[in-house]
């Protein structure tokens, strides 16, 4: 600092204050001066509200006139070439100065009020701050210039100055040690790292009070730097470690206090009395850095033990303050400690990589999983870590954004880059958009759209990619077609190529044999070359065989799924095995009784001739045709109502599906769906279980069938040799054809053919009853069920009423009342 | 590749029918008239193998067998764009030309001489297939050719192929106007005796209700053969649908109609087919809706078979299927038949389960439609039975003056009594009183020897 420059300013000064107070005693105007000098000097107590240098240089452009203003900017440049530090202070001095006094009256000139915290009683600074650091009492009061400049030395200067006592300088001395969190000679530290006045020292009340207001400065401070050496100490990761740079950042302006204070103390050390340093010039000058530095601790109390995104979490909850210097306050430190996060964001959603060696980000992967399971495992939300300014749909689409680039890579093995516009606009836009879009919450803001812009664009491309080079419509089509029997006739065909196979034990099966059958069923069905890759991901299963059963009870289809439409099919390929089982035993049934029909249909034809017969062909004919029924209906509500109606609502999801979660849900949808519908889940149990019952009588008229059929042929072939033998016998040897002993064998044989059709017949009346029993009780258990298309199926299957007209429990299920009541409860599981 | 038909055209209304069906068909299937997979058709999953094979040059041949006596509609179709479309060692001209006089006896002798050649063909045609399903059989029952040696060819088919279904589409003669065939009612009758005995399965085609449609429903003044012709080969074409277009259900003849026939006597189908619309007609476009589509078809006026309201029977539906094509969204299939339930529109049996059964198909992509929904009735009803019992007063009628006989005592199977037209009006009588039983509940306890 040159020799004239300070003299200059003093000398400036001087006059100011002669001017201001007016005609006065040169101590007094002396006295105005040095206070003047040290609120200048001093940066405290000025405008909280930090001014621009050059806004306030035009705003005293603007209120002189042009010659002046050409003066002043050159005026004002030589001030800037010479090292006077607080050019701003002195130019909003001169700016204020310059105003008149009703303006200066609205003006936010604020000096905070003293003698309002030297009223309030507090023994320990300690206990006092943690009552305190609530934000409406840290509020700062206007105090009027004109009562500021009153109070110089007309009113009752006395007051601020004259305060007569030796252990002031010391309690100052004390005090400004105690800033810097150390123990003095009469300020003690206490166990909460507060201060305490030594007991022995006698002081007045009111210089205690004061004492131990400005001491929780110290308190505080010493607050701050044991959290942050806290969180310094070990690898708590990038977030922790900008907290602790962005808290020292802030605790510099604070040390930038001390220091002039200290200074100021060193300056005015001597003996004179009258310019040294008081309690009251502490306070003053403590006022900013004392809510400062309340705030900086109410961070770090909050902050303490956490890191990654849960700190920045932290933070943001201070940032909703209405202050706007805390809000600034607030917002640098967000900014450094977002940043680190930001980072691996923007590197997250653009490349898919996770660079979070200290697991601070709200997303997390699972190294060991790969394949089908890992678009579903292999990266999570980490919940702790999510900062509170990302919503959880935000996290989620930022998980998914980058989960789909990995996924492409991993599991699509697409190493294409990402084209396209959208990419375009979010790499430049990754650059401008700055740490702070980041935490706000805008949900227009650039940072926002580009992240939509992002989540969009990889999310399109997976579908894409799955759709097109992945083919899932046709994978689901050929789901459809063969393990949901949607081309019934291959179904068909391949049952009839079974049955051999089928019917045999279910341990002498060998799946090599299966699998060539399927192969030929599948060659000899298929109408489109295209659809090879999905015949040749269809395979057999086998089911662990037990005993008593059949190739029947253990066979099922299935379909391979790998890759990416594995991460979609695979999770419900036991389903699918289930389903396909189900429907599979009602085709079979249905297969059977075709094949009854078709034996009797013909067989009729034949047997003409034999009248015995038909009673036993009429039975038959009418429980096939009731069974025929049944199955034929169930099929069609298994097959139509439920798998055609839910593919319906599927392939409508599917076409809207915007990403793979999209086609996922939709898909598991479907799966629960169908699986509800065709009675495979919890609460069909029983219905399902008796369904097999139902089906049971048809295996058995099937048995009963082809011995009747061998039976009677064989009575037929006997007759017509019989006939032929009388025929060709009379015709040659002119004698009769007929021995009494053919004519007894022919006799026994046809009583014998009669009694089995006795007891054929009982045996079908009994087969008719059991299989009539079971489906009233099963019509009765639909009817009772919750689900309201269970119940229009019992309608369905009778829809002639003729089991309610031979059942009459029946009826009371279809009551309006009951109906009503079942209705009811059914809104209500709604 | 399983589930073949093998189609018999018999006679000169089975031949003409027959030719519609397969032009109907190659337009579906996106066949050219000479047998060729057009362009657009090639990626079809359609199944054209129930139908058609291929050659060794990849032409579509139908599997058919064009059978007649005498050779003007063959002729005909010799002459069309289709020409090239038939096998030609498949149609077979009886050498003299002379047809069968619309005498039942004589078109059933010719057949009988010809059968070794008409084998043939049909073996050859049979090993050919890998697994034969049945047989369709076109003809009319009035006439001499269709009758006569369709009623041959029925027992015939019966007694050496046993175990394949035999589905006949068969017309009946128009009641309205007066035929220039005065032994119908005879030929009728006998035909209708092997209808009953040998065929499983036989779709009536009644003129006289079509006539009716062509003139009421589709206001055509005189309807020419081919109008009628094309509503008949709709009917054939649609109630094969599901055979040529595999879905879930009803692939196969049996599935089709295993559900529809409960006893192997109560075989004869009524069809129903809406919307109509002709060519000419294609601007009156209907609203169409399943429940529309399947409330119509239960409406009388769209039936295809005229039926005389008989106020002493109870008569009822046996069982009905509906194949409703087009948009359809399964979940309406189950309000309308809910609707038709509490209506009561249909009448079922009282004697065994019954519905109305829907199978949804396919259309065709190669056809554009102006409705969104369309549908065919398959339906067993008992009051078809009202059909024979007029064609059992004619013959009665005919037969009371002994009338016209003389043409019949000249074949063989008459020359020395007249026996078998007895035993026919038995079986067809029989046939009358089985589906008058079918109307009562006790249906399960009738047999045909009892007398009621």
């Amino acid at each position: 600092m040159s020799a004239t420059e300070p003299e200059n300013v003093s000398d400036l000064l001087l006059k100011l204050v002669a001017s201001v107070c007016g005609d006065q005693k040169p101590e007094v105007l002396q006295k105005c001066m040095r206070f003047s000098l040290s609120l200048l000097s001093s940066t405290q107590g000025v405008d909280p509200l930090r001014e621009d240098e050059t806004m306030v240089a035009n705003q005293i452009k603007s209120k002189l006139s042009e010659q002046d203003g050409a003066l002043f900017d050159e005026l004002h440049n030589n001030l800037k070439d010479g090292d006077l530090r607080n050019r701003l202070g002195a130019l909003s001095f001169l700016l204020r100065m310059s105003q008149n006094k009703d303006k200066v009256l609205e003006d936010n000139f604020t000096f905070p009020e003293m003698r309002l915290g030297l009223n309030l009683a507090a023994a320990s600074t300690s206990g006092y701050s943690s009552q305190t650091h609530s934000s409406h009492q840290a509020q700062v009061v206007t105090f009027t210039p004109s009562e500021a400049t009153m109070l110089g030395p007309s009113s009752n200067p006395s007051r601020i100055f004259d305060e007569d006592t030796t252990s002031e300088n010391i309690l100052v001395q004390d005090l400004i040690y105690s800033f810097q969190g150390i123990e003095g000679k009469v300020l003690k530290l206490d166990t909460n790292y507060g201060f305490q006045l030594d007991p022995k020292i006698k002081i007045t009340h009111p210089q205690k009070q004061a004492v131990l207001r400005l001491s929780e400065l110290g308190y505080l401070y010493n607050t701050i730097q044991r959290g942050l050496s806290r969180m310094s100490t070990g690898s708590n990761g990038r977030v922790s470690d900008s907290f602790v740079a962005a808290m020292h950042q802030e605790l510099s302006e604070y040390y930038r206090f001390i220091a002039n204070a200290q200074e100021e103390v060193n300056r005015v050390r001597d003996p004179s009395g009258i310019d040294r340093i008081t309690l009251s010039h502490l306070h003053v000058w403590a006022y900013d850095p004392l809510e400062t530095l309340k705030w900086l601790a109410s961070i770090v109390r909050a902050c303490i033990g956490l890191n990654g995104g849960a700190l920045a979490s932290a933070i943001y909850a201070f940032s909703h303050h209405g202050d706007p210097r805390v809000k600034k306050l607030i917002k640098r430190i967000l900014e450094s400690v977002s940043e680190p996060l930001y980072n691996m964001l923007l590197r997250w959603i653009t490349d898919g990589e996770l660079d979070d060696p200290y697991k601070e980000f709200f997303i997390e992967s699972c190294a060991e999983v790969a394949g089908e399971r890992m678009w579903h495992e292999k990266y999570q939300v980490r919940d702790s870590m999510v900062p509170s300014f990302i919503s959880r749909s935000q996290a989620k689409k930022i998980l998914c954004t980058g989960k789909s680039i990995n996924f492409l890579r991993e599991v699509c093995k697409d190493f294409s880059p990402l084209q396209g516009h959208d990419t375009e606009i979010f790499r430049d836009s990754s650059k401008k958009i700055g740490v702070e879009a980041f935490f706000d919450s805008d949900p227009d803001g650039p940072l926002q759209m580009m992240m939509d812009a992002a989540y969009k664009e990889t999310s399109t491309r997976v579908v894409e990619i799955l759709l097109k080079q992945y083919q899932l419509m046709d994978h689901l089509q050929g789901i459809k077609g063969y393990l949901l029997l949607g081309q019934g006739h291959f179904v068909q065909h391949l049952m009839h190529l079974l049955e051999p196979e089928l019917a045999k034990p279910a341990n002498s099966l060998y799946p090599h044999n299966i699998s060539s059958i399927l192969e030929s069923a599948v060659r000899a069905t298929c109408t489109k070359l295209d659809d090879l890759d999905v015949q040749k991901r269809l395979d057999v299963r086998l089911l662990a065989p037990s005993e008593n059963e059949t190739g029947w009870d253990i066979f099922a289809l299935d379909y391979n799924v790998d890759g990416p439409i594995g991460t979609i099919l695979e999770p419900s390929r036991q389903t699918y095995q289930a389903v396909f089982f189900s429907l599979w035993r009602a085709k079979r049934m249905e297969s059977i009784l075709s094949a009854i029909w078709k034996q009797q249909i013909t067989s009729a034809k034949m047997f003409r001739k034999m009248p015995e017969l038909l009673p036993i062909q009429k039975y038959i004919h009418l429980i096939t045709s009731s069974m025929v029924h049944l199955v034929h209906q169930m099929q069609y509500y298994f097959l139509f109502e439920v798998i055609e109606c839910s593919w319906d609502i599927f392939t409508k999801h599917l076409g809207q599906a915007a990403s793979l979660d999209d086609i996922i849900s939709a898909h598991t949808n479907f799966i629960n769906s169908v699986k509800r519908g065709t009675l495979l889940d919890e609460q069909s149990q029983e219905l399902m279980h008796h369904l097999r019952t139902v089906y049971n009588p048809i295996l058995e008229l099937q048995l009963l069938e082809e011995t009747f059929l061998a039976r009677a042929s064989a009575e037929y072939e006997a007759r017509t040799v019989s006939e032929k033998f009388i025929e060709e016998g009379s015709e040659n040897q002119k004698q009769w054809g007929r021995s009494k002993n053919k004519d007894s064998e022919a006799a026994d044989r046809r009583s014998a053919f009669l009694k089995y059709l006795s007891t054929t017949s009982m045996k079908l009346k009994l087969l008719s009853r059991t299989y009539q029993d079971r489906v009233k009780k099963f019509l009765l258990m639909l009817a009772s069920a919750e689900d309201v298309s269970l119940q229009l199926l019992s309608v369905r299957l009778d829809f002639n009423e003729y089991y309610i007209s031979k059942d009459s429990r029946l009826v009371a299920p279809l009551t309006y009342q009951h109906r009503r009541q079942s209705d009811q409860s059914f809104i209500a599981d709604k | 590749m399983p589930c073949e038909m093998i189609t018999l055209q018999l006679g000169q209304c089975g031949n003409q029918i027959g030719f519609e069906f397969w032009k109907r068909l190659c337009a579906e299937h996106g066949i050219s008239p000479e047998g060729i997979l057009e362009d657009y058709a090639t990626e079809g999953t359609d199944r054209k193998d129930v139908f058609f094979y291929q050659s060794d040059d990849e032409h579509y041949i139908p599997r058919a067998v064009l059978l007649d006596l005498e050779p003007r509609v063959i002729h005909t179709i010799m002459n069309s764009p289709y020409s090239k479309l038939y096998n030609p060692e498949n149609i077979y001209l009886s050498k003299h030309g002379g047809g069968a006089g619309n005498n039942w006896a004589s078109g059933y002798h010719q057949g009988e001489k010809l059968q070794e050649e008409i084998f043939d063909i049909l073996d050859r045609e049979a090993d050919g297939s890998d697994s034969l399903e049945g047989f369709v059989l076109c003809h009319s029952i009035a006439g001499g050719t269709g009758s006569g040696m369709g009623s041959f060819m029925l027992e015939s088919l019966a007694d050496r192929f046993p175990k394949k279904l035999i589905e006949t589409y068969s017309v009946f003669p128009n009641q309205d106007e007066i035929s220039d065939v005065v032994v119908q009612p005879y030929n009728s009758l006998l035909t209708l005796k092997r209808l009953t005995q040998c065929a499983d399965c036989v779709v009536v085609l009644d003129n006289t209700a079509l006539n009716r449609i062509a003139t009421d429903r589709l206001h055509i003044q005189n309807p020419s053969f081919t109008q009628i012709n094309k509503l008949v080969s709709t009917i054939m074409s649609v109630s094969t649908t599901t055979l040529r277009y595999p879905s879930y259900m009803n692939n196969d003849l049996v599935g089709l109609i295993a559900p529809l026939i409960p006893t192997p006597r109560l075989h004869f189908l009524m069809t129903g087919y809406t919307p109509l619309t002709t060519d000419q007609e294609g601007a009156s476009v209907r609203k169409t809706s399943v429940l529309d589509v399947m409330r119509r078809l239960l409406q009388p006026k769209n039936m295809m078979v005229s039926t005389a309201v008989d106020r002493n029977a109870a008569h009822c539906y046996i069982s009905i299927l509906n194949i409703i094509q087009g948009e359809v969204d399964p979940t309406q299939v189950h309000k309308s038949l809910q609707r038709i339930r509490e209506r009561k529109l249909a009448q079922f049996i009282p004697w065994g389960p019954a519905s109305i059964q829907v199978a949804l198909s396919r259309k065709s992509p190669y056809i554009q439609s102006t409705h969104r929904v369309s549908g065919l009735m398959l339906a067993n009803h008992t009051n078809i039975s009202s059909l024979f019992d007029r064609a059992l007063q004619q013959y009665d009628k005919l037969r009371k003056r002994e009338a016209f006989l003389e043409q019949f005592r000249k074949e063989k199977m008459f020359e020395d009594n007249l026996d078998e037209l007895d035993n026919s009006r038995e079986v067809v009588d029989c046939l009358v009183k089985e589906y008058q039983a079918a109307t009562r509940s006790d249906y399960l306890t009738w047999s045909p020897n009892k007398t009621d």
